[in-house]
């Protein structure tokens, strides 16, 4: 078990809102994730993937949010039950997070400056002031930021920039794992390209795993190694890059979001709409969660819920794949 | 993740699940019950007693009486009965309460309407004064009006509705603005429906909810403000059951008799809070999203 | 920064010219006959329309306004149709009795208020949090005046703890600055809670729980300044609460300040006195606002930015 970064095992999350009503955001996952691995996740709104990051950070709204069953081990360590104190130490050092909106996720009343040294004042109690000082430095000339804008507030600089400096505040303490949850949505299409050139040069200097939440499938056919679909809060494919960009077994709901596979060389980066909504989370269908939007939905599969079929690395939660991973009707 | 609130509610309009929220709301409903008992007391009040022999008629006999079987809540200074001055307050303060927000909101809703219909400078000019009215605390702004018309029921009416008049008619400004715009205005423009049509058809409507709770909101600082200026002398002449009036009049006995000042209080903190307490349960009814 | 005070100052200008032009129609269209009121019922005609000449009664309405205006500019409100006195110099003699009541009272206001509001969010659904908001609602619902009635009884009447009368001493002060702040303490605790949860709510927060800061850093370092900048704007709009309920206070506890000053001459029609105490009421709140403006861009600093060229 001690050799994978991240592993997590039969993970549910349940929300409660305010009618009482429950929702099931995460369903029984499993994932692991190795030392400097990169793994994208993707999936439409609502498939339960910020949800998932938030509950390794144990972030989930308070009161609202809770994981109902499973474990989660980071660095060898069984998180699932940690304290409160035991999380604050393993947040910003060994994990960090980069959420989706930088505009919003600096605190507006701080210089950015400051909002960066905190976390390393936090996490390396073992440094000065003026070692503090200079790592922040270093810090937003990594970024490309010139360090006498550290006096600055956000609302003084562009998107691009914030994101940038969030992902300073990621980085500072050279983090095992990091979470990007759509670092670059909320950008420009250009600025978009230069933060993800940054985050994989950064990520190369400190050898840092991440996952990386997206919807664009140009993103992690570029970022990431492994990639996971998710649906209805489970992974329903996953598998190496390769796998899914160039084999041709898939899981109905994968060959859907490609529209048809998509050739690499062709410009079909984007996810294509599938007919239908995607399952409510408040009252799922009893057997596969696809099942209702599945062109190829059969009677078992309203029936029973499908477990996975794995074949040398590549894995698929579908009944029309047989335990061998073959596709069942040949 | 999305909210999923309501989807699969069954259809009861939307009045019932505003009162279906209002209604899981203990304190609004406390409020509510607050407020009919307020409502039937100041409605039945001649029938619980005699305006003229209880409330008004002096009798020396009976003065700074404490509570008793025959004066349940004891007598005052001039030996007249506390309950039945009391119970014909409420229907001083709900009456002009009710009159006060009825002016103010008719008022407003001519200013608002303007302003947002026609814009530009009439809406400049009409709304700078209304701000200007709202830079005058309302209770001075009370007493400079009744300065200058002096005592007396109508002049405190005036008094007392200038000050609400920029807020509802900021409200229906701002619902004008909304709606202005949308399609199914120039469609009703189209057909043929008049200004006032357009107004009182697509616009009150969509209002409504907020002129309530401002409304009941105001009527709650009104009845504050009637006892108020009661109580300083400028309001209800001290002979009539005024609640301020009747502080009034108790504070010089208060040393001996404290009863007489704390009936007519909490007479007025009782309704102050039914009102407050409806309000809030109104405005959390109608935009749970604003609720905290 | 002064270019910024400048703007501000010139702003005011309209406010103050509308607030009094209000105040001056209101007091012009009183009925009755300044002149024949300040002589008395025995005043012959002719002496009546001597006066009514040399008060310039007969000139036109806006002729009357600007030379108000132009007079209260020199500091000459007119002198009281009681005392024959200039009206300034009352105003001047009685202003620092309701200032100091309006201060103590927002600042009783803010110093319980504000962090009670904190605890109360921070706390949500507890019983701090059910007390808290109890506690306000029971405190908006109170007439300030039958309040400062209650207090007096107690503790002056029954207890003899404080005097019930104010005789200028700073216990005298206790009692009403307590019944003038409960009203805007009910306010600023709502207030306080309601923004401090909204901020909780924010992006940034989670970030700074996603750096491993602690509950304490989170709060005071991260959301309070967030939530304290509405909170500020609510504080400079309750001063003209405070100085519209020291009116009524003042008369509760015998204080000889404006709002006393302004019942009575309402009482006597002594309309040079109210209009003036009106105005420099509303003059008052104008220049606390204005102050709070300022306030404001020192602690936002997108505010701040605005106006200030910050030197790197």
């Amino acid at each position: 078990m001690a050799e994978h970064l991240l592993e997590i095992h039969g993970l549910h999350v349940e929300y409660v809102t305010d009618e009482e009503e429950i929702i099931h955001a995460v369903n029984g996952l499993d994932l692991t994730l190795d030392k400097g691995q990169n793994l994208g996740l993707v999936g439409e709104t609502g498939a339960g993937k910020t949800t998932l990051a938030l509950s390794i950070l144990h972030l989930l709204p308070k009161k609202v949010g809770r994981i109902t069953q499973g474990q989660i081990h980071l660095d060898g360590v069984d998180i699932t039950n940690a304290t409160e104190e035991d999380m604050r130490l393993l947040r910003g050092s060994t994990v960090s997070m980069i959420f989706q909106d930088p505009m919003t996720s600096l605190n507006p009343v701080l210089p950015v400056g400051e909002q960066i040294t905190e976390v390393i004042a936090l996490h390396r109690k073992d440094l000065t002031k003026s070692e503090v000082e200079d790592r922040l430095d270093d810090l937003l000339k990594m970024v490309g930021i010139p360090p006498e804008r550290k006096h600055d507030y956000p609302h003084q600089f562009s998107g691009g920039m914030k994101q940038r400096i969030v992902i300073a505040i990621a980085l500072a303490c050279e983090p095992k794992l990091l979470l990007a949850d759509e670092p670059t949505t909320a950008l420009d299409v250009t600025i978009q390209a230069q933060v993800l050139e940054l985050m994989r040069e950064l990520k190369e200097q400190i050898d840092t795993a991440m996952v990386l939440i997206t919807h664009d499938l140009g993103v992690v056919a570029e970022n990431c190694d492994h990639v996971a679909i998710m649906y209805a809060g489970e992974i329903i494919e996953m598998g190496t890059v390769t796998d899914i960009f160039e084999q041709d077994r898939h899981h109905p709901y994968t060959v859907g979001l490609f529209g048809a596979i998509p050739d690499m060389t062709k410009e079909e980066r984007r996810l294509h709409p599938i007919g239908g909504l995607m399952a409510d989370p408040a009252n799922l269908p009893k057997g596969c969660k696809f099942a209702p939007r599945c062109p190829q939905c059969t009677e078992r599969c309203e029936r029973e819920p499908p477990v996975i079929y794995t074949r040398s690395g590549h894995s698929i939660r579908c009944h029309l794949f047989d335990e061998r991973g073959e596709p069942a009707d040949g | 993740m999305e909210q999923k609130t309501g989807t699969n509610k069954k259809h009861k309009g939307q009045l019932g699940v505003i009162w279906h929220r209002f209604r899981k709301n203990k304190l609004a409903m406390f409020g509510l019950t607050l407020f009919t008992l307020l409502l039937l007391v100041a409605m039945f009040a001649n029938v619980l007693a005699d305006y003229e022999n209880d409330a008004v008629a002096q009798n020396m006999k009976a003065r700074n009486q404490t509570p008793s079987t025959e004066h349940i809540l004891g007598t005052d200074h001039y030996g007249r009965d506390l309950f039945a001055r009391v119970i014909f307050g409420a229907r001083i303060s709900l009456v002009l309460g009710v009159l006060t927000i009825l002016i103010s909101l008719s008022v407003g809703m001519i200013i608002g309407a303007l302003a947002g219909y026609y814009g530009g400078r009439v809406d400049d000019i009409l709304m700078r004064f209304m701000d200007i009215l709202m830079a005058i605390p309302s209770i001075l702004l009370a007493i400079s009006i009744v300065a200058a018309l002096g005592n007396g029921i109508w002049n405190l009416l005036m008094a007392l509705s200038v000050s609400g008049v920029p807020r509802f008619a900021r409200i229906v400004r701002s619902s004008i603005l909304t709606v202005k715009g949308q399609e199914f205005v120039e469609a009703a423009k189209a057909y043929g429906t008049t200004d006032a049509g357009i107004v009182f058809r697509h616009v009150l409507p969509n209002c409504i909810g907020p002129i309530i709770v401002q409304a009941t909101l105001s009527m709650a600082s009104t009845i504050l403000t009637i006892s108020s200026l009661s109580f300083v002398g400028l309001g209800i002449p001290s002979a009539t059951p005024e609640w301020g009036a009747m502080l009034s009049e108790a504070k010089t006995v208060m040393r001996y008799y404290p009863h007489e000042i704390i009936v007519p209080g909490v007479a007025i903190v009782l309704s102050v809070m039914g009102l407050n307490l409806i309000g809030d349960g109104l405005r959390d009814a109608l935009d749970p999203k604003l609720k905290n | 920064m002064l270019r910024f005070i400048g703007k501000r100052l010139l702003m005011m200008v309209p406010v103050i010219l509308g607030i009094s032009f209000i105040i001056f129609a209101i007091m012009v269209l009183t009925p009755g006959n300044p002149a024949q009121m300040k002589l008395g019922e025995n005043a012959t005609p002719e002496a009546i329309a001597q006066l009514e000449e040399e008060m310039g009664l007969n000139d036109n309405f806006f002729v009357r306004y600007f030379r108000y205006i132009g007079n209260a500019l020199r500091g000459d409100f007119g002198k009281s149709y009681r005392t024959d006195l200039p009206v300034f110099d009352e105003l001047m003699s009685r202003f620092p009795n309701t200032l100091t009541l309006a201060f103590f009272g927002i600042g009783l206001a803010v110093v319980i208020g504000v962090p009670i509001g904190i605890l109360s969010a921070v706390k949500q659904y507890s019983i701090i949090d059910t007390v808290s908001l109890g506690l306000a609602l029971i405190m908006t619902s109170i007439p300030a005046f039958w309040l400062g009635l209650m207090l007096m009884l107690v503790f002056s009447l029954k207890l003899d703890l404080l005097p019930a009368v104010s005789d200028g001493t700073w216990k005298s002060f206790i009692l009403p600055s307590i019944t003038l702040a409960i009203g805007t303490m009910a306010t600023l605790i709502r207030m306080t809670r309601s923004t401090m949860l909204e901020v909780i709510r924010e992006d940034y927060i989670r970030t700074a729980r996603a750096k491993g800061a602690s509950e304490k850093t989170i709060i005071f370092r991260h959301a309070l300044r967030n939530a304290l900048l509405p909170v500020v704007t609510t504080i400079g709009i309750n001063f003209g609460l405070q100085l519209g309920g020291a009116v009524i206070c003042e008369s509760v506890f015998s204080i000889q300040g404006l709002g006393t000053l302004m019942i009575t001459s309402v009482r006597q029609k002594d309309i040079p006195m109210v209009m003036a105490s009106v105005l420099f009421v509303a003059l008052t709140i104008s220049v606390v606002n204005l102050l709070i403006d300022i306030l404001y861009t020192y602690i936002d600093p997108r505010v701040k930015s605005q106006y200030v060229k910050t030197a790197r």
